[in-house]
């Protein structure tokens, strides 16, 4: 099987499903906009989402996920690339840049009570 | 102890799940009489009920906690918490009521409980969140329609490392990347067991629990029998629930007829076994079930594309069922009734049995005339029984 690299949060396209697969990735919690394709949310059931755009379009699916802090990729220079199950984490990380650091933690977690102030 | 000295004091103190924590804190910051009621869904040991006690404490609220579990029908619920749901205190502060676990609330309708909840969110004056492990379960998908769904999922390995970084600093510990990575990587997510893991020095692996669909859906991608067999001993449920989510799986698949048979034969012998184990009450025997079920089911499935599916209709019945669907709801509507059974129950189990009858036209006439049905409920069994003549 090829590849179909999914970015948690980015727009994607697929060939023409058929409607039990579109509908079934709608349940799912995939999001769709005619002109911009189809998104997996934080809210979708990423497990299910993979396994029908697998199953419909032959393809595997090769899911990557955001930095929380600056929305950069955070898997492709990950140490835990291999044995991250990104279908059942949940759909934001950090990246090296913003894990690595001595102060990573209160950096992080500042930022995200700054979010929540906003 | 680490696990509690370390305990998040702030939502902000939490690692993971990031999307999921600023929406529930915007949700219970724009809540009103009406809104919906918030609902976290996600395996054990993801920070569920410590992100709710969190909640409550960064928004200075009155909090009330019930696992749901505990009380399990409509007046045993109602005499719990149906006066805070109603009220407000005298100065007009609300409650953050709490439901844990209200995927374990009994599902029969005749209890009542989930509808009260239900109708609870419409009317209360205090919001209300819940939270459930199975997304897939009956009551989570009945509670979403009048709730906010927040999935809750364990955090990325990255991010467990994050926090274990910062237990380990702030507790002076040397300990190396290597060391850090390989406690990450036996947590499986699960901050409490890292930080343990940290605590004591060791590392040891840790069984996994999954939904019915996590273990089914990693049964079919694992890669060797024992990730099958590990698979399959990770589902929630008891071993009779694991066999009838593989039947369902099995039959929703697209399989060639041969191939079909003989995972449905792997499946009948396992329940064979089970019912030997169940009669002699000989569970030792039990340490097989898994084992047999995981090689025997492989053998024959590799290099098929299978996906966890609870419904046990086979492809064509149910897309009959959908084209026919009025008809069919109609049918059970008549018939769930006359034999104790559900409508769904009905449609399910004995639908497909009914429809051979129907082939009958004999056994069609008097099963018309007796339910005193209409024409073109008459037209439809014709037509129905008419696929199994021959």
């Amino acid at each position: 099987m090829e590849g179909l690299k999914v970015v948690v949060g980015s727009w994607f396209s697929l060939p023409r499903l058929g409607t039990d697969s579109f509908s079934a990735l709608m349940k799912a919690g995939v999001s769709y906009e005619k002109g911009m394709g189809f998104m997996f949310t934080p809210e979708t059931n990423l497990q299910n989402a993979v396994r029908i755009v697998e199953v419909a379009t032959g393809e595997a699916v090769e899911l990557s996920i955001r930095c929380f802090i600056c929305s950069a990729e955070a898997c492709p220079t990950c140490q835990f690339k291999t044995v991250c199950d990104r279908k059942a984490v949940s759909p934001m990380c950090l990246c090296e840049e913003h894990s690595s650091s001595d102060d990573a933690f209160a950096v992080y977690s500042r930022n995200f009570e700054a979010r929540l102030a906003e | 102890m680490w696990t509690e000295k370390y305990r998040p004091k702030t939502i902000g103190g939490m690692v993971g799940n990031e999307e999921a924590r600023l929406r529930l804190v915007a949700w219970l910051e724009k809540w009103k009489p009406g809104s919906k009621a918030a609902l976290l869904v996600g395996p054990p040991g993801t920070g569920k009920t410590t992100l709710v006690h969190l909640l409550a404490a960064r928004s200075g609220i009155n909090f009330v906690e019930l696992n749901a579990s505990d009380v399990r029908t409509k007046e045993k619920l109602s005499k719990k918490i149906g006066e805070v749901l109603g009220s407000t205190s005298l100065f007009g502060e609300r409650t953050l009521v709490f439901l844990d676990e209200v995927d374990g609330l009994a599902g029969r309708a005749d209890y009542g409980a989930l509808d009260f909840i239900k109708d609870s969110i419409k009317s209360s004056e205090n919001p209300i969140v819940m939270a459930a492990n199975d997304p897939d379960s009956d009551q989570v998908k009945k509670l979403s329609e009048a709730s906010l769904v927040l999935r809750i999922r364990p955090p990325p390995p990255r991010e467990v490392q994050l926090f274990l970084r910062m237990v380990a600093d702030s507790e002076g510990l040397e300990v190396s990347e290597g060391t850090l990575a390989e406690t990450v990587g036996s947590a499986g997510g699960d901050i409490r067991y890292a930080v343990n893991a940290l605590q004591s020095g060791a590392a040891g692996s840790k069984d996994v629990e999954m939904t019915a669909a996590q273990s089914i859906n990693a049964f079919f991608d694992a890669q060797d029998g024992p990730s099958a067999v590990r698979a399959l001993r990770s589902h929630p449920g008891q071993p009779r629930d694991k066999l009838r989510d593989l039947l369902g799986s099995v039959l929703k698949a697209r399989l060639d007829e041969e191939r079909r048979a003989r995972a449905l034969d792997v499946l009948s012998r396992a329940d064979v076994l089970m019912g030997r184990i169940a009669r002699g009450q000989d569970w030792r025997l039990l340490r097989y079930f898994d084992t047999t079920l995981a090689y025997g089911l492989r053998e024959i499935l590799e290099g098929q594309r299978l996906q966890y599916s609870q419904d046990l209709l086979p492809w064509p019945l149910q897309l009959r069922v959908w084209n026919d669907s009025k008809k069919v709801r109609e049918l059970a509507a008549i018939i769930g009734p006359k034999l104790s059974v559900s409508q769904r129950g009905h449609v399910v189990e004995d639908f497909p049995y009914l429809m051979v009858l129907c082939a009958s036209k004999k056994f069609r006439d008097e099963l018309v005339r007796r339910l005193d049905l209409e024409d073109p409920m008459a037209n439809f069994l014709a037509k129905e029984g008419g696929r199994w003549k021959g």
